[in-house]
């Protein structure tokens, strides 16, 4: 081993060459302990009701799939952050990392995964599941999608059972910017419970919605 | 490095105002800590009656005394809420009064004893007889968090008997007391199966408070600090006793009492002895519920209605033994 004084080597930097962090986007991200208090609220009460909605007060111009995660993570937490080809979510990712110290991760290592683009039914195809002995460590997923709760004629139509709703009943949650392939490959994500992983819509206005395992999400379309 | 990034030195708490923001209220329970919590309640909502490790923190209660109770509350309290805390039904027992003092003067939250106007309920041994709504949210202080410790003692292979649902040995357990005592024996814990999928404790409730559990309004968090676990039952959730289908799940039930103070034959009762052996006397174990129906404040029917179960025990009771006769 080569001698090096201690202090003197730079700390490895990874960062995505599109997208420094820049301070305006850490501070929207870096959550204090009464925002990441009432984001936690909202959070638990739609995971515990699915097809409930909630409204995150978000930090302007802030994606909020990124807030709603980062009241949550820490550097105990290894993260993902699925970006897209503009460099405003790559540097909306780095912002993450700075805000919360939490541990870069791949995607099929991550805990927590944030998503700033799109889903694919590829991406919840590689997420972690957790095991039987450990299931709490399946992925928990907070994707940016354009719209929930809305009327609008693009928006995919869920029926949701399972714990959480009230039984014999189906709550009604219209998404808009989850396609129906992703559904299905949500569905077979969690299709061996207790693994599985629980996941968090959250919309440009705030509005968030919660996914756990074990819903039983359902097409109108289908029988 | 830049200012932007946590600081990398200093201690633990200052690394974590760096990264979650300045505790308002230093002392007893930081922001990491409280995120840890968090994150384990989501995964404990999200697998209903699995038990959730996690880093269990120094509370300024000895563990076993509320310990984890506290750590679940602290996590999802804030300065609007508000809180009440029981110990055995009642608002005013001492472990009750100290951590419902210490929870309010830490966070800022308003003292409660009133069930319905609760936003958080902490409770030791009891779930309040007045039903809970929407919104509110329950935490018990468990003691033994493993229903399966009775039965087995190595904790690697009770985690093996949860994830392969194999309770093979827990039905044997209940078959034989049944054998050996005409009874299933579980009093305070009885062994309930959640959503059809893990076996749970519900902490150390009487039976009585068991059936309050299934298809609840209310979130229910189950926090076991000395045992460093925590789990959960989401609203309208299944929570069945595990019992026999021809054993019927009872709970516990004297005939003919009613509280002295309300005249409450529906709710949990305790016994008072009485002086110099005279009979003794019975009162409700919720006192803010007693203290409603004396003003006619309290709805008709308890949370559960466990009088049912108790009331149908005993026409089977009285059938069988016609039968016999």
């Amino acid at each position: 081993m080569t001698d090096r004084a201690a202090g003197t080597a730079p700390a490895p930097v990874h960062r995505a060459p599109s997208g420094a962090p820049d301070a305006k986007r850490v501070r929207a991200l870096r959550r204090m302990p009464q925002q990441s208090q009432r984001d936690f609220t909202a959070l638990l009460d739609v995971l515990a009701r699915p097809g409930r909605i909630r409204r995150l007060t978000l930090p302007e111009a802030a994606p909020a799939a990124a807030v709603a995660g980062c009241g949550l993570i820490d550097v105990e937490v290894p993260v993902h952050v699925l970006t897209g080809p503009d460099p405003d979510s790559a540097a909306w990712a780095e912002a993450v990392y700075a805000a919360t110290g939490a541990p870069r991760a791949a995607l099929p290592d991550a805990r927590t995964v944030i998503a700033l683009r799109p889903l694919t039914p590829e991406d919840i195809a590689a997420l972690h599941r957790g095991t039987p002995l450990d299931p709490e460590t399946g992925a928990r997923l907070f994707a940016q999608v354009d719209a929930v709760g809305g009327q609008g004629p693009h928006d995919t139509e869920l029926l949701l059972s399972g714990p959480g709703v009230p039984d014999g009943t189906e709550r009604r949650l219209a998404v808009r910017g989850l396609t129906a392939d992703t559904v299905a490959a949500l569905a077979a994500a969690n299709a061996e419970f207790p693994c599985g992983v629980d996941l968090f819509l959250a919309a440009a206005d705030g509005s968030v919605a919660g996914l756990p395992r074990t819903t039983r999400v359902r097409r109108p379309e289908e029988a | 490095m830049n200012t932007l990034s946590p600081t990398r030195t200093g201690t633990g708490a200052s690394r974590a105002g760096a990264l979650a923001g300045p505790d308002p209220r230093p002392g007893i329970f930081d922001e990491l800590s409280k995120r840890e919590l968090r994150r384990a309640m989501l995964s404990g909502i999200a697998i209903p009656g699995y038990q959730v490790p996690y880093g269990s923190r120094e509370m300024p209660v000895a563990r076993g005394w509320g310990s984890g109770g506290l750590q679940a509350t602290l996590s999802l309290v804030c300065d609007e809420d508000q809180l009440k805390v029981i110990d055995q039904g009642e608002d005013a027992g001492v472990n009750a009064s100290n951590l419902r003092r210490l929870i309010t003067e830490h966070t800022g939250a308003g003292e409660e004893t009133d069930t319905r106007a609760a936003d958080i309920i902490q409770s030791r041994h009891r779930i309040p007889e007045q039903p809970l709504t929407d919104g509110q949210i329950l935490v018990l202080q468990v003691p033994n968090a493993e229903p399966l410790f009775r039965i087995v003692q190595e904790m690697d292979e009770q985690r093996r008997m949860h994830a392969e649902a194999d309770y093979a040995k827990m039905w044997v357990w209940l078959y034989e007391d049944i054998v050996h005592n005409g009874l299933i024996t579980a009093a305070a814990g009885y062994p309930v199966l959640v959503e059809g999928r893990y076996v749970m404790t519900p902490s150390p409730i009487p039976r009585w408070d068991v059936p309050k559990m299934n298809d609840s309004d209310a979130i229910t968090i189950l926090s076991a600090g000395r045992e460093k676990r925590l789990f959960a039952v989401p609203p309208h959730t299944r929570v069945v006793p595990l019992t026999f289908d021809d054993r019927p799940f009872e709970v516990e039930y004297t005939p003919g009492t009613a509280c002295r103070l309300c005249g409450s034959d529906d709710t949990y009762l305790v016994e008072e002895p009485g002086e110099n052996g005279a009979p003794g006397t019975w009162s409700c174990s919720d006192t803010d519920f007693c203290t409603r129906r004396r003003t006619g404040d309290a709805p008709a029917d308890v949370a559960g209605q466990p009088v049912e179960l108790a009331r149908a025990a005993l026409r089977r009771a009285t059938r069988e033994q016609e039968e016999t006769s």
